[in-house]
């Protein structure tokens, strides 16, 4: 037997039954042949013996080889021996045949493996095949010889009869048996599938409910068929017959049922369509959303499919974003104006600077000029030293002419000689020429007195005295220098070196200012405890814009490299150190007056 | 003339030397020295010397360095300088502290120098 699992095919079922019958049909079959026999040695032989062994032979042989022949073969196998039996004993029975009841069982067979039409028609021979026999019957044309009360009173045909009822009983029960578990065995299968059809079902509406996007199955009308959860949460519904399509949209701006309408219809023409929205609840609450519209086919029909996501933060935030970056902007520009208008300042500033950079510069030029000034006062310093280096190694030969005058005149006082009066004379010309040379040493020496001793008693008039004769070569044949000294000489006290140079500059401007030819003429006087000391010279003059200037420092109208400028400065920085003062008047062209008054 | 002073006169330079003899001769007994050195052991050897005359720069010693020496062992003798110099830190102080009794400045003057002399003379 085989296993009930084995059963998958409607097929499987119709070919054991097959199967079945041909077995059970063969085996019960030779026994009622065999059986039938014990009748041939009472009744004779009849053909019938020969057809019906053919019949149970075919079977037996279709039986042994069922695995190799198709099921078409074998039921038609079953069905020529049903015929062949049923014929052959019809034919010889008559209307007593006991195997017409195998008629029956022919239909059962043929609509295994054939159809309606195909099992009417074999039916139909089987009906039209008995019945014409019967004709034949009663026209007499076949004469039955058997005698049919004594057939009866045999024991034999009634088990020959209760064999082919038991066969025909048995197919029917196996028919029936076969179908009825292959259909329990169906019918357990559809349900198992039924609830595992039942569970996907519920579990598609699990995932669909479960979404956490809002999910509408539109019908191409745009009519909602169905939503999940989701839908209902996110636009605060209680069910699905209280939703109205109109009233999802906020119907701000762009954002209506009309507008929404057109971009369902794009999903219907090109599949899909995706778009952000203003969606509003039913409390009437507007938020933002990602909605993707898409054609599909639910059951076979043609729906859309609408997955909306809550993008309201997002979109919000993205807004916020945009009026962020907008002012970001608005700022950015305020700030680049600002830079720019803080850029012209400094631009402006710039040129400040650069002017201002001009007056540096136009100030380190002059520190310059002081620096190569002071550079030449140090040059004049070391003149100094220099001078009276120079003056001691002058007064050595000095002394030797000197002393060798002195010697000579000695000896010529004493030994007078023929052209004494010649001799006097050139010994007196050495002598005035040693005083002279004496005299320009010792002022030399006076202005190189560097000592910072501030107490000596200077001699005005021999202070004003070595200048003049410092200058001497400067003044020469040029200019005459006239002395107006009070008869007495003066004291100052102070630093004898200082007020030597003070004065030498003094002088040296007047001679400086003259040209070419003119007159300097230095006065003394007594004014209470002071003493005046007028310096007038006829000269160029100093202008009025001038005047005001010329105690500055590094102040000259002399070329480059004549002045430094720093004479009158000194000048009157050494005069206000020995408590006095110094003023210029000045004419242009006519001359000009310095006035020193010094304490006594 | 004479009046039998001995005199020390101390210069580096020969000539200077000749011609102040030659100046003086006359009047005073004159010594003289080429160096300071020289000078202390002209003093050392001749008692008489009371005026020493000295140049102030000079090779080794300087004039006042060596009246500075010399004054240690003859203190009774009347110092002089006579220098081509203007006057000095050196010269004030020695004047200050009466190491000398004056200074002259070359080209020297017989009279000056003369002068000094005797009125230094006679206050011994």
């Amino acid at each position: 037997m085989r296993s009930d699992d084995s059963y998958k095919e409607i097929d499987e079922v119709k070919d054991s039954i097959i199967n079945y019958v041909l077995i059970i049909g063969s085996t019960l079959g030779s026994v009622a042949y065999l059986i039938s026999l014990i009748d041939l040695f009472e009744t004779g032989f009849r053909f019938n013996f020969v057809t019906d062994f053919i019949a149970i032979a075919i079977m037996v042989v279709t039986a042994i080889n069922r695995k190799k022949i198709k099921i078409r073969y074998r039921s038609l196998v079953i069905i020529f021996g049903l015929f062949l039996f049923i014929f052959v004993d019809t034919y010889v029975f008559g209307m007593y045949s006991s195997n017409k009841i195998l008629l029956i069982i022919v239909p059962l067979f043929s609509i295994l493996v054939y159809s309606l039409k195909r099992v009417i028609i074999i039916f139909s021979i089987g009906i039209l095949g008995f019945l014409f026999i019967g004709f034949l019957y009663i026209k007499g044309i076949i004469v039955s010889d058997i005698d049919y009360l004594s057939h009866s009173l045999k024991v034999v045909p009634w088990v020959v009869i209760a064999l082919i009822i038991i066969i025909v009983s048995l197919i029917i029960v196996i028919v029936f048996y076969q179908f009825n578990k292959a259909f329990v065995k169906l019918i357990n299968n559809l349900k198992e599938k039924n609830i595992e059809i039942a569970q996907r079902e519920k579990s598609y509406k699990d995932i669909f409910d479960s979404s956490t996007d809002a999910i509408f199955i539109h019908d191409m009308q745009g009519n909602i068929l169905d939503v999940n959860s989701a839908m209902l949460n996110m636009y605060e519904y209680d069910n699905i017959e209280s939703i109205n399509v109109g009233d999802l949209s906020s119907g701000e701006e762009i954002y209506t049922a009309e507008k929404s309408w057109e971009y369902f219809q794009e999903a219907i023409k090109s599949g899909v369509c995706v778009f952000d929205w203003q969606a509003k609840k039913k409390s009437g609450d507007i938020f933002w959303v990602d909605v993707s519209l898409q054609k599909t086919y639910i059951l076979g029909n043609e729906r859309i499919l609408a997955i909306v996501r809550d993008n309201d933060e997002k979109k919000k935030t993205s807004i916020q974003l945009a009026k962020y970056r907008n002012r970001l902007e608005e700022l950015v520009k305020e700030r680049t104006d600002e830079l720019e208008s803080a850029n012209e300042e400094l631009t402006s500033t710039n040129e400040e600077l650069y002017g201002q950079r001009q007056e540096l510069q136009a100030a380190l030029e002059e520190l310059q000029r002081a620096q190569r000034q002071l550079v030449s006062s140090e040059k004049m310093s070391s003149l100094g030293v220099l001078a009276a280096g120079v003056a001691h190694e002058i007064n050595n030969p000095l002394n030797f002419i000197q002393g060798g005058v002195f010697g000579l005149d000695n000896i010529f006082s004493k030994n007078p000689l023929d052209n004494n009066d010649e001799i006097k004379v050139l010994l007196d010309a050495i002598k005035e020429g040693v005083i002279r040379a004496t005299a320009i040493v010792s002022s030399l020496n006076h202005f190189s007195r560097q000592d910072d001793s501030d107490k000596d008693s200077c001699n005005i008039h021999n202070i004003i005295d070595n200048c003049i004769v410092m200058l001497g070569n400067k003044t020469k044949n040029r200019i005459d220098v006239v002395k107006n000294f009070t008869t007495n000489n003066h004291f100052v006290i102070g630093n004898e070196g200082k007020l030597h140079q003070a004065l030498l500059n003094i002088i040296s401007n007047s001679v400086q200012a003259i040209p070419d030819k003119g007159e300097i003429e230095i006065q003394t006087e007594i004014k209470g405890s002071d003493i005046v000391i007028s310096i007038k010279d006829s000269g160029v003059g100093i202008s009025e814009e001038d005047i005001s200037k010329i105690y500055n420092p590094f102040f000259t109208t002399k070329a480059p490299g004549q002045g430094t400028g720093l004479g009158l400065s000194i000048t009157h920085s050494i005069i206000e150190e020995h408590l006095g003062a110094i003023e210029y008047k000045s004419e242009v062209n006519v001359g000009t007056i310095a006035i020193i008054t010094l304490p006594l | 003339m004479k009046n039998n002073i001995t005199l020390l006169y101390v210069d580096d330079e020969p000539i200077n030397l000749i011609v102040f003899e030659l100046n003086f001769k006359d009047k005073y007994n004159v010594v003289t020295s080429e160096s300071g050195e020289e000078g202390l052991l002209k003093l050392d050897s001749n008692t008489d010397i009371i005026v020493v005359i000295s140049d102030m720069k000079m090779p080794g010693m300087n004039g006042i360095e060596f009246i500075k020496k010399a004054k240690d062992s003859h203190l009774d003798i009347n110092y002089f300088i006579l220098t081509g110099f203007d006057i000095t830190d050196e010269i004030s102080e020695a004047l200050e502290n009466n190491l000398i009794q004056k200074y002259f400045r070359k080209p020297f003057d017989v009279n000056e120098i003369s002068d000094a002399i005797e009125q230094a003379i006679e206050k011994l």
